[in-house]
């Protein structure tokens, strides 16, 4: 079972699988995705009890009628809210020195499993994407790896994360270890040389370092 | 008879719930075994008691249909 100290955000932290693989991040998706549905359901829940109140006992003058319902609808929103928080769990990304992962099982409904071995790709793009006003408040986004040709192009997306630009900077990290060989540090983030550490500012401003940046 | 009919709609509703609670419980536990991770212990308990409360349920109102009926 995955303890709590192995999920984890640097790398390097993670304890050595039997291979030598290490896990370097295990993330799900925001608390808000799960919060918005729970709320919905429990909001809707809640009108609905309400309305059988008004029809069933102040219109019908029928309680036993009432509580029935209200059992059932109670049982129903709890079921509902227990299925979300369900797949909202089981739905997570891991990142290891081998491999980036991504589970998606959904208990009764669905099981979702992609497996992307990095020495097998060459990664070529990670974009981080965050828009709209929630998503800068709650600092939540996503982060799209491309890679070439022998995945077909594949688009691995993981969608509504936290934290998506660290998230991003950490796999730009390990794809640049894997194939440290032939990829070039990519412009826009930290290069190796610590007394340039700013690709970017090196380009457009020579001989300064622009620390905002 | 709108009321009658309305205690059955409720019966089945009950039943299919349970039914439900209990074969995800079932699956969630599978997929313990599968995934390299823990399910939250309050889901499960709320699906445990869930189950519970639908059998319970489904008594009272079969019972409170029984005696409307008869």
């Amino acid at each position: 079972m995955l303890k709590h100290y192995q999920m984890i955000r640097k790398i390097e932290e993670g304890p050595p699988l039997p291979n030598g693989e290490r896990i370097l991040l295990r993330k799900r998706q925001h608390w808000f995705m799960l919060a918005i549905p729970v709320l919905f359901t429990f909001i809707i829940g809640l009108i609905v009890i309400v309305s059988l109140f008004y029809l069933l006992v102040l219109k019908l003058n029928n309680v036993s009628i009432f509580i029935s319902s209200s059992l059932v609808i109670l049982l129903l929103v709890s079921s509902i809210i227990i299925k979300l928080m369900v797949d909202w769990h089981c739905h997570f990304y891991i990142l290891t020195t081998h491999r980036i992962l991504e589970v998606s099982y959904k208990p009764l409904f669905s099981n979702y499993i992609n497996n992307v071995i990095l020495n097998q790709v060459k990664s070529t793009e990670i974009d981080v994407e965050k828009s709209g006003l929630i998503n800068q408040i709650l600092d939540m986004g996503n982060v799209y790896v491309t890679f070439d040709r022998p995945t077909h192009g594949e688009l691995f997306s993981l969608l509504n994360i936290q934290s998506p630009r660290s998230v991003g900077f950490l796999m730009s990290e390990v794809l640049d270890i894997e194939k440290r060989d032939f990829m070039k540090t990519p412009l826009w983030y930290k290069s190796d040389d610590e007394k340039k550490p700013f690709r970017i500012t090196e380009e457009i401003f020579p001989g300064k370092i622009l620390g905002a940046i | 008879m709108i009321i009658n009919s309305f205690y059955i709609l409720l019966i089945v509703l009950v039943f299919l719930i349970g039914i439900y609670n209990f074969l995800f419980l079932i699956f969630s536990q599978k997929t313990e075994k599968e995934l390299i991770i823990i399910l939250p212990e309050m889901a499960k308990k709320t699906l445990m008691v869930n189950v519970g409360i639908s059998i319970f349920a489904f008594f009272i109102i079969l019972y409170v249909l029984l005696q409307r009926i008869i």
